[in-house]
Order: structure tokens, then sequence, then C-alpha cells
């Protein structure tokens, strides 16, 4: 079924209406009364503003939010981002549809989904490739828009705000940059207006004043002074200043504050915004990265799997520790040791060579899956005392308390065995380094850093 | 009758006594006819100028429209700021408009690149305007004057070289002028900028002392310029509209005065003027080579113009019988017959008369041009001078100076002949070959 809506309820053309059941509606309101679903929304284009308000109610409900919706007439003051564009012939459309139902199926419907964010993915992920653009409007007081971000979010909230938090999810993925606007460091309004001011006592009544400086007495004074019946007379020694460069110049102090006499040559510049008529100097202004973006990878992993799980945290079930805290940890164990001969510990290192070059290989599904069931695999290994760190995504570090050199070789053994069966399920391309050391091997002059240094030295 | 027949026979008895004198006094003629009445007459033209200044109720012009200054720059470099930069700091409370015509841009980016660097500058200075016209094909100068003529906004047009620079109050005393509608040139004293770099341009100094200063003033006070110079010429610009601005070729500053003048009989009222106080300033060569490569092209320019392009044109019908008349004199017989009547008559004297003979008149001869050269040097530097302290340090070369202008005189006699006989005048730096050839030959 499609739903058309328009002013007059005009029908769509036969070969439409051949192929689908069309409802007609004249108002959004109509269409909430039975809230169908359709395979399609048709918005009749004549009127742009009618098109936009359609759209917008669409884009805001909670049911067809990501339906497809195309509108009969293309033109320019429509809201592109919202819609799928102009309404295609029959047999496209119906490869359209079809192709939103294929993907509709893969996408993992939870419960997460009734978020802003579920509702953006869910978006995206039915529209391949799509690529979210800002919009500018220079009523608005950021002057860029992202219209569908605006949508999602009901209206509620900085829809910049929104889009940094979902770049730091790293579910949405820079496409271009397509500017870098300067914004109001108190409300992030781009209307500002600059203006330069007095350095000495920040008024803005200053003056362009030409002075000169004679080159025979070397008197610097205003031009004005040097005025006399159409030609430039020294004030001091009264000598004729014929020609720029030989006879006089102009020094650099070219402004002059008209409150406070202050001579200078370059004014302080002041940012003045205009929608919180607040002041501040120029390099305190926020600078805004506008772009386009898309939906990543793991933005999609998220759609069909329903959950998050990427490189960067598919070892937070380890529950790791801060570097610093390692690092920390690491010194004091060394400390003890060296102190109490019986204290012994061992430091395991666990290296990823080819990680990032494996998420073209096998597929960023497929290795996101090995490397979470290596990680249960290695928590099932680790003691409840042992610490775990990672000081890059394929470095790992493992610290093993009361464990020895003997300790240390079981541990090797058993993580050898873990390790083929990762080697099996990465079809054997998963290229791994060990490193471990344990107390007793263990030189007197180092410290945390210089063995974590040298051992990742060996490593890499 | 009596006493001059006595003086007479007295004087036959003594070139009798000293029969050698009479070698000696073959070159009377020369400098009595040709060279001292014209130094004269000159001077009186000063004369006359000085006595008018003092007399004059002098008169501030309020008049000051919107005038065009037309740079043309070719390979300048950075040197063409200067000019601008003299041009923008005019005292002047009328609009002056700067357009600067690069030629052939692609080959002279530099030049470009520095004009460019000027234009954040032309805000800070009221009612100047800086446009930069960059000419892609190389046309010469003349197509670079017409390409400002025609962009020309201004009542007065200034023809300037990129190597000139001008000093402040130019621009103001040049238009002065043109409050009296019949004015329709204007041009003033050059001096030589780079007058302390070697002995040539120090001689050129002195040069341009006597002959762009004394030599123009004095002429103009007569109404009759030899020469409006292409390095600065100012012109009011429906007249130069009206008889279709510049014309292809080399010395297009020379055809362009001859061309005004050959209205003087039709426009009696047409004025050229001379204001001594808008100074340029230019670069003159620095190596005797490239002087003489500069005077090779500026005296077969001449020889050319008057014998090609101007051949019917120099009528006492046309131009008058005072323009025509100097022009025989100043230009044909002074700027043409006397460089070759001083060489063959040198060489003659050099032939046919005994060595120390020989020697001793050219010493006469020397020690006659050096009087009359640092006579015109002091009366210049206490009547005319403006920079009377700078212009002392031309005293130096005065004794090198009668040389420097025998020099000056047979090269000049090359120049013709290469003319004559080698086309000079289409080996021009002023414009390209292809230009020069479409030129009446």
């Amino acid at each position: 079924m499609l739903i058309s809506f328009s002013p007059n309820k005009i029908g769509l053309p036969d070969a439409y209406a051949n192929l689908y059941r069309i409802h007609y509606c004249s108002d959004f309101s109509e269409w909430e009364v039975t809230k169908t679903v359709p395979l399609a929304f048709i918005i009749d284009g004549k009127d742009a503003q009618y098109v936009n308000k359609m759209i917008n109610k669409i884009r805001r409900d909670d049911v067809v939010f990501a339906s497809l919706c195309f509108v009969t007439e293309l033109s320019v003051a429509l809201d592109h981002q919202l819609l799928d564009g102009q309404l295609p012939e029959p047999s496209v459309l119906q490869e359209k549809i079809n192709d939103v139902e294929d993907l509709s199926k893969s996408f993992k419907n939870t419960e997460t989904y009734i978020t802003p964010q579920g509702r953006l993915i869910k978006y995206l992920w039915l529209r391949t490739g799509f690529i979210i653009q800002p919009q500018r409007e220079w009523k608005n007081s950021r002057y860029y828009r992202y219209l569908l971000l605006e949508a999602f979010n009901k209206d509620t909230g900085d829809s910049f705000a929104w889009l940094r938090k979902l770049a730091v999810a790293k579910i949405l993925e820079p496409v271009s940059l397509i500017d870098r606007q300067r914004e109001c460091a108190h409300c992030r309004s781009a209307h500002l207006s600059f203006i330069d001011i007095c350095p000495h006592c920040f008024e803005i009544d200053i003056a362009l004043q030409p002075s000169l400086h004679c080159f025979t007495c070397g008197c610097v004074d205003a031009q004005d002074k040097f005025l006399h019946a159409g030609m430039l007379k020294c004030p001091k020694c009264s000598t004729h200043l014929r020609h720029i460069g030989s006879d006089y110049d102009r020094p650099l102090e070219n402004y002059q504050c008209q409150s406070c006499n202050h001579a200078f040559s370059e004014g302080e510049i002041r940012v003045r915004c205009a929608v919180c008529e607040k002041s501040m100097k120029p390099d305190e202004l926020v600078i805004n990265e506008i772009q386009h973006w898309q939906l990543s990878d793991r933005g999609r992993v998220i759609a069909f799997r329903g959950e998050v799980f990427d490189l960067s945290s598919g070892f937070d079930q380890l529950d790791f520790i801060s570097k610093e805290l390692f690092v920390h940890d690491l010194d004091w164990m060394m400390v003890l040791s060296h102190r109490y001969k019986n204290i012994s510990f061992s430091l395991f290192g666990i290296y990823f060579v080819n990680l990032v070059e494996l998420v073209d290989e096998i597929g960023h599904t497929r290795l996101l899956q090995v490397m979470e069931s290596f990680a249960q695999r290695l928590r099932n290994l680790l003691r409840i005392p042992d610490l775990s760190a990672r000081t890059a995504e394929n470095m790992l570090w493992l610290l093993l308390p009361n464990t020895d050199k003997q300790g240390l070789a079981g541990f090797h053994k058993r993580i050898e065995a873990s390790m083929n069966q990762l080697m099996l399920e990465s079809d054997q391309k998963l290229i791994y380094r060990f490193g471990s050391i344990s107390s007793d091997q263990l030189s007197d002059q180092e410290d945390a850093e210089l063995l974590l240094a040298r051992l990742s030295g060996e490593l890499l | 009758m009596d006493p001059f027949l006595e003086a007479w026979y007295v004087f036959r008895l003594t070139i009798a006594q000293y029969s050698e004198l009479q070698y000696v006094l073959m070159l009377i003629p020369f400098v009595l006819f040709l060279e001292l009445p014209l130094y004269l007459v000159n001077w009186l033209g000063v004369l006359r100028y000085l006595y008018r200044k003092k007399n004059d109720i002098p008169w501030i012009a309020l008049y000051s429209p919107r005038v065009t200054c037309t740079i043309t720059c070719y390979s300048e470099g950075k040197a063409v700021q200067n000019t601008v930069l003299s041009l923008l700091e005019q005292i002047y409370p009328g609009h002056i408009e700067i357009i600067a015509a690069v030629d052939g841009v692609k080959k002279n980016l530099p030049t470009y690149q520095a004009l460019k660097e000027l234009l954040p500058l032309v805000k800070n200075y009221a009612n100047r305007s800086l446009t930069i016209l960059p000419k892609i094909q190389r046309g010469g100068r003349v197509s670079s004057l017409n390409a400002g003529l025609s962009r020309a906004q201004g009542e007065v047009f200034f023809a300037l070289d990129g190597d000139t620079s001008f000093d402040n109050q130019m621009v103001s005393s040049a238009v002065s002028h043109f409050g009296n509608p019949n004015t329709v040139a204007v041009t003033g004293p050059m001096r030589v900028r780079n007058a302390k770099s070697t002995l040539v341009t120090r001689l050129q100094n002195l040069e341009y002392m006597l002959t762009m200063q004394v030599g123009k003033l004095g002429f103009t006070q007569l109404s009759a310029i030899n020469n409006v110079p292409g390095a600065f010429g100012v012109f009011r610009k429906s007249f130069i509209q009206k008889i279709g601005g510049w014309n292809t070729g080399t010395a297009e500053d020379l055809d362009m005065t001859l061309r005004i003048k050959q209205y003087h009989v039709r426009y009696p009222e047409l004025k050229f003027v001379f204001e001594p106080n808008a100074v340029s300033h230019t670069d003159v060569p620095e190596s005797l080579f490239d002087f003489l490569k500069q005077r090779l092209r500026w005296d077969g320019d001449t020889w050319y113009i008057y014998s090609n392009k101007h051949k019917s044109g120099i009528t006492a019908s046309v131009m008058g019988w005072k323009n025509f008349i100097f022009l025989l004199w100043y230009g044909v017989l002074f700027q043409v017959i006397m460089p070759f009547s001083i060489v063959i008559y040198t060489f003659y004297m050099a032939v046919m008369i005994p060595t120390h003979i020989f020697l001793l008149s050219m010493v006469l001869v020397y020690v006659f041009y050096f009087l009359l050269v640092s006579l015109q040097y002091v009366l210049y530097l206490i009547l005319l001078s403006d920079r009377k302290l700078e212009d002392c340090q031309a005293f130096w070369v005065l004794p090198v100076y009668p040389g420097f202008q025998f020099i000056g005189r047979v090269w000049s006699a090359v120049a013709i002949l290469n003319q004559m006989f080698n086309k000079g005048h289409l080996d021009s730096a002023m414009a390209p070959l292809w230009v020069l050839k479409k030129g009446k030959q």
C-alpha cells in the first residue's frame, strides 16, 4: 500500500494505481487516525511548504520515521535531506521498496531502537550510502543545520552536540570536510562581527592617522602638521619634502585612539556575537568543523547485531586498568620482588601484528567475533588478582602476581592453546607475538616504564 | 665705413701673420651659427620664464578633476612599486586613478606580483585607485598606453614609465595648467635617480639638467618644445582620444609631439607647457654599453620619425613657421646634420692639418665647450635648480663632460646611419618586432 499526501487529494498516475493500493490523505492528522504503515509515502510536491510540513512530521513519527518518502515534483525549497527524492517509475519504485524490505529484515530490532540514536541508525541502515549533509540557513544562529538529526532528535537539544556524541561513539564517520567555522564561545552562534579596538584602552573609537617621518631631522608627526599650501613641509626643520623614500616615509604607527591618544599599528580585534551580544577575543572562538557524515562500520554492526563491539572496546570484558595504574602496580611488584625474594610475578605481553589489515580480509564483523571469543577465553585463563592493561589498540599487557618462571611457562602453554583456536577461527591469518618475563629475570636498574618499553620493543 | 674696413684689415693682417690660426677659425661657423644661437635662444626662454615667475600673480588652481595615470610596465620588477607609491603619495585633492598596464604578463610575473602586493595599501589613501591591466600578449608600449587610454576615466591622462617616480606635487602642478582649455600637453623636468651609481650616470645627470630641464623649459617658453618625453607626458584626455591615441611604431612620444604640432596652423591656440614643479625621477643606463644602446635607439628613432613617418608633415603650412623653423634648426640641423659635420670635420682636420695644430684646435674646442657647459651649469644652479645641494655634485664631472658630449655626437651619427641602412627602428625594446613591422616603414 502507498499513502499519498496531497492537499487536494489529486490522484497518482494509473501506472501506480494499477500496481498498488493507494490511500489518499490531505493532512498528516488524517493518517494519524489509522497509522497504517505503507510501503512508501508519496507527497504532492507542488507546494514546498506543504511537503516540508508533511516530511518533518513523518520523520518525527515513532513508527514510520524511516519509511520511504517520495515527492511528485522536486524543487529547491524542499528539505531534501529528509526525502528520498522524486517519485521514480513504478518498476524502480518497486526495486527500492524491495531493497528497504531486505535491509530491514537484516536489521536487528531491539528495544534500544526507540532512542533517537537507534532511529538514526535504522534510517541510515535502510539507505545504503546515505550521506548526512548540513543545510545552510542564514536565519539560523548556527548557520548550518542538520535537518535529519533535528528530526530524529525531535528538536530536543543541540544536534551538533548529538552529532559529536555519535562521532565519539564511532557510529558516524566523516566523509568530507566542507567548512571550518568559528562560533561564539558562549552560545555557539556563527553570527559574529569583528571590531578593531585600541589595544591600550579597548575603546572602539580609533582612526587611521597617517603620520610622516622627515629624513632630514627625523621628525615624526601627523601628516596634517606637514601640509602647507599644497606641499609637505617638515614642521620642525622646514625642509620641503618632495619624494617618498628619499625625503620622507610613513612610519608604521598608523592608528590613533581618539580617547586615549595611544598610537599603534595594529588594533586589537574583538569579536562580538550578534546573538548573545557577548564579546570575546578571536582565539577564544570555538572552531566547528562542518562535515558530511555517513554510517560507520561500527554503526552498521550495531544495525545488524543490535549491540556494540569494536576493536577499541573489544576487550572491555577483560576489565582493563589504565596504563598509568598498570605501570604503577608493575613498579610496586618489581620493588616487592626485589626486596622479598619469595615474592614473584610475571609480565606477559600480547601483540597483534595485523589486526587492521584483517578487517579488510575477513571482514569487520567476523574479526569482532573472533576477538570477542578470544577475550572470553583469555578471561577464563586469568585469575582474579591478575591485572590487564592495553597500551595500544593491538597491544595487551598482563601482570600475573605470584607467578614464577614455571608458572609463566604453564600460562604460556595455556594461552598458546587458546591462540590455536583463535588461528583456526581467523583462517590462520592472524599474526601475533608474545613477550614475557618473570621477576627473577629482572635487572635491578630497570623500572616499569623501561621494562615495558624494552618488551614492546622486542614485540614490535 | 672706415673704422670697419680698418678693423677688417688688421684682422686679415693678423691671420696672415699667424697662418695656423686660420685652421682654428674654421671651427667658428659651427659654433657661431649653429650652437651658440640655440643656447642663446634657450636661455632667453629661461629668462622669460624667470621674469614671469617673479612678476606674474601666482594663482592657485581650484581645478582638480579626476586624473588617470597610466604606468607602462614591463620588466621593472619591484622597482615599479616606487612609481605607484609616489603616485599614491601625491598631494592632490582630486581622484587619481592609477592604471598599471603590465605588458607580456606571463614573462613579467615579478612585476605583476609587485603590483598586486600594493593593492591592499591603496585603501589607506583617500581618492586613489589602482587598476592592474595584465596584458597576456606583449604588444609594446603603445598598446599599453592605448589600453590605459581606453580604460581611463580621468580628464587628464598621465603617460608614465614604470621606472620613473615623481615628486608629490607633480600631479597638482601639472593639472593646474589644464584649467586653461587650450593646454593639451604638459611635461616637467626629468631628474636622474641613480646619478650616484657610475660615472656614466653622473654624466647623464648633468646632461639631463642642461637638456631636460634648461632646454625644455627655455624652448617651451617660446612655444617650441622638441619632445614630450615618453616616460613623463601629461595630456588632455579628450584631445588625445580625438587624435586617435598613440600610433604604432617606436618613438611614439616624438610621433605624438609632432602630431600635436601639426594642428598648429588649424588651432594656433593649442599649448604645450613645461611645469618645473612637476618633477620626475628616472633611472638611466649605468654602463657605457647600455647608454650607447639607448642612444642608438633614441637618435635612430629621431631620424626614422623625421624622415619616414612625418616626411610630409614637417612643413610650415601645417605646423606653422615657428615650429617649422625650430624643428629644422633643432631637430634637423642640430640633431641630424651636426653629428655628421662634426665627425667629417674632425676627421678632415685630423688628416689635412698638421698634428700639433689639430691637437691645439681640439684643446681649444674642449676649452670652449667646457666654458660653455660650466656657464650653463652655474646659471642653472643659481637660477633654476630645485635641489641645489644635490645638483652641486655634478660639478666634479664638468671637466669630463665635453668629451662625453663629443662621444654622444659621434654616436648620433652612427645611430642615424644604423637607422638609414639597417632599419634600426625595428630593433627596439619598446615593442615586439611583429608589432613594429606593422607600422609605417
